[in-house]
This record gives C-alpha cells, sequence and structure tokens, in this order.
C-alpha cells in the first residue's frame, strides 16, 4: 500500500505536524432562510437535503 | 468570518467554535462551509450577538424553548453559513468548556476561541456520523492514540 493510501499514515503525519489549511472560497449554496431545528436528527436531515441541491446544481464553485 | 471572530473578541462575546471548523483549526486538513459556534443559553449574550451582527441575521437568535425548540439555529449571512449551538451531543456545560477552551490562531491571524481537543474529540464520538470518523481517528492520534 502506498503511504498516500494509508489514511492511518496521514492522520499520524497530520496530527504531528498541525498546521491550519487555508479554507478556500467558494460560491454557489442554495440561497435560504434563516432556520431553528429543534433536534440533531432534524438539522442533520435539512443539511443532507442542503447538500442534495448543491450536488443538483453541480456543487460548489471554488474561487480562490 | 474574521470581521465576525474579531467583533465577538472585542466584545467579549461567549463563543467555541466546534465542527469541521474546529477540525480544521485542529490541523485537519478538511473543509466545512459553515461555521458551528456553541453559544451559551443565556440572554445577555444571545441579545449582544443579535446587537452585533445586526439585520444580517434574518431572525433573531432566541434561547432554547421549554421543549428544546431552537436549540441549533442557523442563518446564511455575508460571512457565511453561521450555526449558533445552544447545546448538541457530547458538548459539556458550556462553562466548564469555555474553561477548558483554546485560541488557536487562523491562516488570517485571528485568534479563534475553540473547543479544546478533549471535548472536541467527546463531540465527535458522540455524533459519530459517517462523517465523523475520520475526525475521530485524527483527534485520537493527535491526542496519542488514546
Amino acid at each position: 500500500m502506498k503511504t498516500c493510501d494509508d489514511y492511518e499514515a496521514k492522520y499520524a503525519i497530520w496530527a504531528g505536524t498541525p498546521r491550519v489549511h487555508p479554507l478556500p472560497g467558494f460560491e454557489g449554496v442554495p440561497e435560504f432562510g434563516a432556520r431553528k431545528f429543534s433536534s440533531y436528527e432534524e438539522l442533520n436531515r435539512w443539511k443532507r437535503e442542503l447538500l442534495e441541491e448543491i450536488a443538483r446544481r453541480g456543487g460548489l464553485k471554488w474561487t480562490r | 468570518m474574521d470581521e465576525v471572530i474579531r467583533l465577538f473578541n472585542e466584545n467579549s462575546v461567549r463563543y467555541l467554535v466546534i465542527g469541521g471548523q474546529a477540525m480544521r483549526l485542529e490541523g485537519m486538513p478538511r473543509f466545512s462551509m459553515d461555521w458551528d459556534l456553541y453559544v451559551p443559553d443565556e440572554g445577555a449574550n444571545i441579545e449582544l450577538i443579535n446587537a452585533l451582527l445586526g439585520d444580517e441575521l434574518e431572525l433573531p437568535l432566541v434561547p432554547i424553548g421549554p421543549g428544546g425548540e431552537n436549540f441549533v439555529q442557523t442563518y446564511q449571512t455575508q460571512w457565511g453559513v453561521l450555526q449558533f449551538h445552544l447545546g448538541g451531543p457530547g458538548l459539556p456545560l458550556f462553562d466548564e468548556a469555555e474553561k477548558r477552551s483554546v485560541f488557536r490562531r487562523n491562516e488570517n491571524d485571528t485568534d479563534v476561541r475553540c473547543l479544546c481537543t478533549e471535548d472536541l474529540l467527546a463531540t465527535k464520538r458522540a455524533a459519530n456520523r459517517p462523517v465523523d470518523q475520520a475526525d475521530i481517528r485524527f483527534l485520537e492520534t493527535k491526542l496519542g492514540g488514546s
């Protein structure tokens, strides 16, 4: 197995030399109104639907 | 998002970054499109957040309802998607989490107050979704393979 395919090795490398990886810029999150949730199940269901909608639209677009 | 974090730091807003952004600030190469913030269910702090973020919050942030309503509140803002958590799986009481919290410097030299590594791992283990498994292994490795 190549090292690059070994996730345990990756975790060891990342954990041993921690550095902050910059958050890439992106656009394409569908517009939605403020949401209030009463449970994590409700939140996770909504988030899954949002991700599916992003996928239907072709994914997020990286801007930098 | 740096603008929001700096605003919170300068105005002594009580918050802790959790979730994917906290993982990224721990050093894991990981993407998240939202910012999860753990905030206490405390009127004065909630009002302060409402005052600082103003019209960007389409609806005001509110305390948890008697039946657990509003324990997560999500907003799409000019800074990105903000999710305020007033509780959640594996999260210690806010006061305890805040005592153990750490500031982590992000890529823009902004100090971000985050859940400590051990508490972040506890939340990931409690959530235990498929997406959490890599986070759990990374944090376990970082803490010495526990």
